[in-house]
């Protein structure tokens, strides 16, 4: 199930902010489901990183975004323009960091792997000269990244082409680079130290074994709809 | 003759190797090397327990110090190379950190990385032992005049480190004047560019603490402090005053 947006689950917050003089209309954040167990991706990525990187670093996210976003929302009712940018920052981290983790937890799957088919096999055939040439590029490029951030798979709207990506920390892609996440892969070392330790390389090539590519081929449908 | 002349030669290289057993981690920084080699802990790699676990010690020693070592070095041998003449390239890692900027672009990226990566975990690891050394009158008149007080300089620092995004590090370093200064670097990058003098650091990637405390940042600087060791800081801010070049 993909919307325009992410899937996102929204839950109404309750209107106990009247006190600030402002209605709390806005929706929060909240984590959204893993579509597996924790130990499902074994042994590509093991249950304790699992459980910790979706309980402890997506739900800080998602609870600094909402801390973030009720500051936010009180510094424009105030119209304290100094205030507002100087949440900028954490909007940045904690926005992008729950977008790309929602993102993540799709593109993978205990059944993954293979390859793509269809319209996505085709587009990056014509796009990179085939999958493996866009896998070799796309792990060079990931495992490359200085310290923590994303290597992606996108689609530009306006060429209508596939792009390689690479963002730092958890900026977000698509207001940084203008391309539509389709695959990401997340080398911050929480995603991996704990069983790969130093060796990025080695996970960021056996996660191509998890890869659900049925996720990554609808998403691919959809950024095609829109412009 | 030639055997004497021989004998002094073994002699000599026996007697100068790069590193003395009490050499500090970071000295090389500042000597030009055709190689710079990885350098030894002052410690074994569980005397950090139980504040940082032996393994993470030695990976963070054996793996990421030294492959940031081996590609610096790799780099610098490629750029002096190509540019024999150029005496940026000739310069120590310090000096190359110091003036970045004048570093073709061709070699800046790697070597901003790989040469911040090598200096950086060499003051990181010498400002850390198990013996919990004082902190000398002088740096603490130091650090209240720069900060109030010693609780609002531990204070200050670990709330940058709690706050910090992504990967970097937090710094205790002398500014202009002599100022001490608070200051954060992303990824590898030295202060030493900014012509800081760093004295103090704390690492905060996450491979510096991941193995034991995850996500627990807040138990990682916590038991970080207790690691501290002040006689190590206050012999590198004596160090820089003879070793630094301005300008």
């Amino acid at each position: 199930m993909l919307c325009a947006r992410i899937g996102m689950l929204k839950r109404f917050v309750p209107q106990q902010k009247a006190a600030l003089g402002f209605t709390a209309s806005r929706l929060a954040h909240s984590l959204p489901d893993l579509p597996y167990d924790f130990n499902a991706l074994e042994p590509v990525i093991g249950a304790e990183i699992m459980e910790i990187h979706y309980k402890k670093h997506h739900a800080t996210y998602v609870n600094n975004l909402n801390i973030a976003e009720e500051k936010m929302e009180k510094a424009l009712a105030e119209g304290d323009t100094n205030a507002a940018i100087s949440l900028l920052p954490a909007l940045n981290f904690n926005g992008g960091g729950h977008i790309n983790h929602s993102i993540f937890w799709t593109n993978l799957s205990p059944n993954g792997g293979g390859e793509p088919t269809g319209d996505l096999k085709e587009s990056i055939n014509r796009d990179f000269g085939g999958f493996e040439s866009m896998k070799k590029e796309l792990i060079s490029k990931t495992v490359a990244i200085q310290g923590s951030g994303w290597g992606w798979l996108g689609y530009n709207p306006h060429t209508q082409r596939l792009r390689l990506a690479v963002r730092p920390n958890q900026d977000s892609l698509f207001p940084t680079l203008g391309l539509i996440p389709l695959l990401g892969i997340d080398v911050w070392e929480h995603a991996y130290y704990l069983q790969y330790k130093n060796d990025r390389g080695a996970y960021v090539n056996a996660i191509w074994n998890i890869i659900n590519w049925d996720n990554v081929a609808d998403r691919y449908a959809n950024a095609r709809m829109q412009n | 003759m030639a055997i004497v002349t021989v004998l002094f030669c073994v002699i000599t290289l026996i007697v100068t190797p790069h590193q003395t057993a009490d050499a500090r981690m970071y000295e090389d920084c500042v000597q030009q090397r055709e190689d710079y080699p990885l350098p030894p802990l002052p410690y074994s790699y569980n005397s950090l327990e139980p504040h940082m676990d032996a393994t993470t010690v030695q990976i963070h020693h054996l793996k990421h110090h030294a492959a940031y070592t081996k590609k610096m070095n790799a780099a610098l041998k490629q750029w002096r190379d190509e540019d024999p003449e150029n005496t940026l390239a000739t310069g120590s890692i310090v000096e190359i950190l110091q003036h970045l900027y004048n570093v073709p672009e061709k070699y800046r990226t790697v070597l901003r990385n790989n040469g911040g990566g090598y200096v950086n975990h060499a003051i990181y690891f010498a400002c850390m032992s198990s013996r919990g050394a004082a902190i000398s009158q002088d740096l603490e008149n130091d650090i209240i005049k720069d900060f109030g007080s010693y609780n609002n300089f531990t204070k200050q620092f670990t709330t940058k480190a709690m706050g910090l995004f992504g990967s970097g590090y937090v710094w205790l370093s002398r500014g202009g004047n002599d100022k001490l200064v608070i200051s954060t670097t992303a990824n590898q990058d030295s202060p030493v560019t900014e012509s800081f003098r760093p004295i103090l650091v704390i690492d905060i990637w996450e491979h510096a603490y991941y193995l034991k405390y995850q996500y627990r940042r807040a138990d990682f600087v916590a038991a970080w402090w207790k690691l501290v060791d002040w006689k190590a800081v206050v012999d590198l801010d004596k160090w820089w005053r003879v070793n630094y070049r301005y300008g």
